[in-house]
């Protein structure tokens, strides 16, 4: 049984980064808004949204919900800007945030049971069973159409994945991580990040192989 | 040996992710192995995909929501807002810190009420005999008694013992009916009495008042009694008179008694 864990949000002072002097880097934005200056948090989120919008709903497949959580996640960041310590970068900090809010969503629907009807698939370890839409294996006439449809089952099937995987396949194969990054955001060692991508991989494989 | 070989290979083809990142051991094993080489395909037809997944960009009126959004939060919670600032440790203080300020409060009530109630239980004041009043309608307007029945068994009323008698049974009944509210008996009866009341027989009357004597036009007025708990609450209640039937009987005869008992009884 897969079980999933809230991350601290709280950096050891393990690594400890510099603070760029730089006036645009994120930690000096971060250290104006939190003396009062609106736009440095402004171009905060303007470098952000896109990204922490994406990632949540390749998490959660609810764009709706994700614009939601995208917004919960920088009403955070603006609330904790004097809690801030600029132990890591500003990047690991807000996909930490981001991380926990769609785990605690994910939690949500879990304990709400939405699973639709059109079928079940069981994950092999043992995991809550997971929907999951077979691909249409009738041929389609346009190479677009196909790679929508491609994309899309890819999508439906990122989301049969047990949690502890989607989030590091994401991390890595869609936002383009690395594996240290990874495991700053996760609070998890690079080695178990490696190992749960590679099941990841293996389970997306074996449920996409009629696209591969 | 190879399945070894070829377990060890798949291993670095999922975490290399595309044929691009293997090593030239590897490399080499693919051109060999069609099984290897086919989870090599897909494996970098699979990174393909999500790779080019694409962005899912924010609404354009991001912005705005999150901007209104803050600014909500700002206008309606700014106290909860501070205090959601706080760490836990100054936020547990701060409550730790309302618990003991109310705990105090509720101490100190619970103990002025436990003093009030030792006052009003422990009176130190000796309740006196309430000897009967000197009323002036028992003597009359000529008469030179006092209206006792025997001056020797009376105590000599200096001033002091006046007072206590006149004050100390209504202090301390008023104490206790105090004490008996604020221990939530508000309907709690109380006796004022601390002996009874003396009883004057007929013959003691005519043998101890020869010449006494009641004014007949004495005011009919009820008698009002106000009471004060030297708090600001008073009370005033209205005892009814009483009228004797003969009193009137005598009044409207013209037999030659009530001339000469005329404006006495």
């Amino acid at each position: 049984m897969d079980t999933l864990t809230t991350i601290d949000v709280n950096f050891s002072a393990a690594l400890r980064h510099e603070v760029v002097a730089d006036p645009t880097s994120d930690h000096a934005l971060l250290e104006a808004t939190r003396t009062g200056d609106e736009d440095a948090f402004a171009e905060l989120v303007g470098r952000y949204r896109n990204p922490i919008t994406n990632y949540i709903y390749r998490m959660t497949s609810d764009y709706d919900g994700a614009v939601d959580l995208a917004q919960e996640t920088f009403v955070r960041v603006y609330r904790a800007a004097d809690r801030y310590q600029t132990t890591y970068a500003f990047s690991t900090y807000i996909y930490r945030i981001a991380t926990n809010l769609a785990i605690s969503e994910l939690r949500k629907r879990k304990r709400r049971k939405l699973v639709s009807l059109t079928g079940f698939f069981q994950a092999r370890d043992g995991g809550e069973p997971q929907e999951f839409n077979p691909p249409d294996l009738k041929p389609l006439p346009d190479t677009e159409l196909v790679d929508a449809e491609r994309r899309n089952a890819v999508q439906r099937a990122i989301c049969t994945l047990p949690e502890k995987y989607r989030a590091p396949l994401i991390l890595r194969d869609v936002e383009g991580k690395s594996y240290e990054d990874i495991s700053r955001i996760l609070g998890t060692s690079e080695g178990t990040i490696k190992s749960r991508i590679s099941r990841a991989r293996g389970f997306l494989r074996e449920k996409m192989t009629a696209y591969l | 040996m190879r399945n070894m070989n070829c377990e060890n290979i798949r291993r670095e083809i999922e975490e290399a992710g595309s044929a691009g990142f293997l090593s030239a051991a590897a490399r080499s094993h693919l051109e060999d192995c069609a099984a290897c080489q086919t989870l090599s395909r897909q494996q970098t037809n699979l990174q393909a995909i999500l790779s080019g997944l694409g962005t899912v960009e924010a609404p354009g009126d991001f912005d705005f929501r999150l901007r209104a959004r803050l600014a909500a939060e700002k206008r309606m919670g700014a106290f909860s807002l501070s205090f959601g600032n706080l760490s836990f440790g100054l936020r547990s203080t701060a409550v730790a810190a309302i618990l003991l300020l109310l705990g105090s409060a509720v101490l100190f009530v619970a103990l002025k009420s436990n003093t009030n109630t030792e006052v009003a239980r422990g009176d130190k004041v000796a309740p006196k005999p309430i000897t009967p009043p000197e009323s002036p309608a028992v003597n009359g307007p000529g008469s030179t008694e006092t209206g006792r029945k025997s001056p020797s068994d009376e105590p000599k009323a200096t001033d002091q013992n006046q007072l206590a008698v006149r004050h100390t049974p209504r202090d301390s009944g008023m104490r206790r009916a105090v004490a008996g509210i604020q221990r939530g008996n508000r309907f709690g009866t109380r006796d004022e009495s601390q002996t009874g009341a003396q009883i004057i027989t007929r013959d003691q009357l005519a043998g101890t008042y020869p010449t006494a004597a009641f004014p007949i036009n004495a005011s009919y007025q009820s008698l009002k009694v106000s009471v004060d708990d030297s708090r600001g609450t008073s009370r005033t209640i209205s005892l009814p008179s009483v009228s004797f039937g003969s009193q009137r009987t005598l009044s409207q005869t013209s037999s030659p008694l009530v001339a000469s008992a005329r404006d006495t009884w």
